[in-house]
């Protein structure tokens, strides 16, 4: 396996390459943007489907609306836009799309900490915490390219009901192999390991594979599991591993505070109470930097940095 | 009164539009059997509001001839089995269920004693909801309907039924104030949707008072029509308007706006001259 953690793959061209081969697959897929298409990748659906391709324009709250009529109608659409301007349609995303289970298919990209450039007010650290808490939602957040695009064909083509798929930018960590399967309400288990385990996704799975290897070297013994369905939750794996290990973490570009960090923290007091360290971004906004490692460094989320917190924690356990 | 046919029971779609059809086939253009059938909606309409004190009766009243033109003048039509071999209807201003409840009841598609289940757990929810048999899409959100219809519309145009079917939007002059109204009359006007039909139900008030207090609405034409929408207004209340304002809303190629001028509580003396909500005093405070 080799990880490259930081940032190499591109969401938003695996999206885009995804949303063709759905395009071709099933004439009634639709997508729509929120003049967005350069940015989220659906430029070249729009170039391969004109006809099945439409802008709405700066006006987020009429796409969710125009998708959920679709939908109604019969069609498979897609929505894209950036994540944290998506959820300034949450309570259509609520009130039209979850209570009347519509088969909308949400994405949101340049979530996390992956628009670095543009700062707090693009970066999205709330979405999982936001859909997670919609009855009859499907949550995702596929790790690398491999991941997104086998994801985004499942929920496109297979899965019915609403969906909300979380992906970066241009910072994706290559992880798997083209041949690997993703379905919908499993976990991936990368590394076995009886002293912690780490949950973790999307990009930040890099991150935790590396800090792995890192803790490896020091006589740790790790577990890494993939965790890219946030919704419904692979309980029994996350359990049966949770039981193993002396130290569960839970790693995120996103809050910890709704995010993965509140999903572990729910199923083990529940199922199997561990002690839980999570590292993600606390009670926080982001910030603008010049590039992705530099931000993850200002937020304590590189490799070394990771490596250190549960280092630390592992002292106390 | 026999205003009510035998309920179909074929699936929840069909049964709707085949009763809509089938009874806008034998009054369509009948005012005097419209205006009775109204007098019918509103009674259950009343009735559902001398019931459950917090369903919105002077909302739902201001509505009534707008859907009974609707429903039973001009009728919603089906070619064919698919969603978009169709024409739908949107309530969009959700908080007038209790009117279209009503004319499902006298539809036969609803029971009557389905109605005076309102707002019980179990019953008919207090706002329109899709899991009630012949209610196309849940609303209750303001401003949404019209986004809605927006994506239905476009399907239809790829599944090349836009010309045959409609999509119709009942809407609130307070819901006007939602930005999503004008983000989604933007789109539809500029992909050429001419097939949504947005009614606007213009009774004047809004949940704090007259509507151009709570907030100036403006030119309610103007505003449509430089989006490129074509705009007319009717007395919401007299049928040959409202039938005449939905022909030609049929053969427009354009997205066509119906301003219905209404009267809040139309059909109850007490809520008309007051502009109220609800049926009794209540204690002052809100919903």
């Amino acid at each position: 396996m080799v990880i490259v953690w930081g940032g190499l793959g591109s969401y938003r061209r695996a999206l885009g390459e995804a949303l063709v081969e759905a395009g071709k697959a099933n004439r009634s897929v639709v997508v729509l943007d929120a003049d967005t298409p350069r940015s989220t990748g659906t430029l070249v659906f729009a170039e391969a489907f004109p006809d099945r391709f439409f802008n709405v324009g700066i006006s987020e709250q009429d796409l969710v609306g125009t998708a959920a009529g679709l939908a109604v109608a019969g069609k498979i659409p897609v929505a894209a836009a950036f994540a944290v301007f998506l959820m300034r349609a949450w309570e259509q995303i609520r009130n039209t799309v979850a209570r009347d289970g519509l088969n909308v298919k949400l994405v949101g990209t340049h979530s996390g900490l992956s628009d670095y450039m543009d700062g707090s007010s693009h970066q999205c650290l709330e979405d999982i915490a936001l859909t997670r808490v919609l009855p009859g939602f499907t949550v995702v957040a596929p790790a690398d390219t491999v991941a997104t695009k086998k994801i985004v064909l499942e929920v496109v083509l297979e899965h019915k009901g609403p969906v909300y798929v979380r992906l970066g930018r241009d910072n994706a960590p290559k992880i798997y192999d083209s041949s690997e399967e993703f379905p919908i309400g499993g976990s991936k288990t990368l590394r076995d390991g009886s002293d912690v385990v780490v949950f973790s996704y999307g990009a930040m799975l890099g991150v935790a594979l590396e800090a792995a290897r890192v803790l490896e070297e020091k006589g740790v013994s790790i577990g890494v599991v993939d965790v890219y369905t946030l919704k419904p939750l692979d309980v029994d794996n996350v359990i049966r591993l949770a039981r193993r290990a002396n130290l569960v973490v839970t790693l995120e570009d996103h809050s910890v505070h709704g995010g993965l960090g509140s999903i572990i923290a729910e199923t083990l007091a529940e199922h199997a109470p561990r002690k839980l360290v999570r590292i993600g971004v606390r009670d926080r906004f982001g910030a603008s930097s010049r590039s992705y490692v530099e931000l993850l460094e200002y937020m304590g989320l590189t490799p070394d940095k990771v490596a250190s917190r549960i280092m630390e924690a592992l002292r106390c356990v | 009164m026999p205003l009510r046919p035998r309920r179909n029971s074929a699936a929840r779609v069909p049964s709707v539009d085949g009763q809509a059809e089938a009874w806008s086939k034998t009054y369509a253009r009948s005012v005097s059997m419209l205006e009775r059938v109204a007098e019918r909606v509103r009674s259950l309409v009343i009735r559902m509001g001398l019931l459950e004190r917090s369903v919105h009766v002077g909302s739902s009243l201001s509505v009534v001839d707008i859907l009974v033109a609707i429903y039973f003048g001009r009728g919603l039509r089906r070619s064919g089995s698919r969603p978009t071999e169709r024409d739908w209807l949107i309530l969009s201003k959700g908080h007038a269920a209790p009117a279209l409840y009503a004319v499902l009841a006298v539809a036969g598609v609803l029971s009557e004693e389905a109605l005076y289940t309102i707002r019980s757990i179990n019953g008919l929810e207090g706002h329109a909801d899709a899991s009630v048999e012949g209610v196309d899409v849940s609303t209750g959100s303001l401003g949404q309907g019209l986004s809605i219809a927006a994506g239905i519309a476009y399907a239809m145009r790829l599944d090349g039924t836009d010309g045959r079917h409609r999509v119709f939007v009942v809407l609130g002059d307070g819901e006007l104030d939602e930005g999503q109204v004008w983000e989604a009359a933007s789109t539809i006007a500029h992909l050429g949707l001419g097939n949504v039909v947005a009614v606007v139900d213009a009774n004047g008030y809004q949940l704090d008072g007259p509507v151009d207090e709570v907030k100036r609405k403006g030119d309610l034409l103007g505003r449509w029509e430089s989006l490129g929408w074509e705009a007319v207004v009717v007395d919401g209340h007299n049928y040959e308007g409202l039938l005449a304002a939905l022909d030609h809303a049929d053969s427009s190629p354009k997205p066509v706006v119906v301003v219905a001028r209404t009267r809040r509580g139309k059909g109850l003396s007490v809520l008309e001259a007051s502009g109220g909500q609800y049926i009794g005093e209540g204690d002052g405070w809100g919903s």
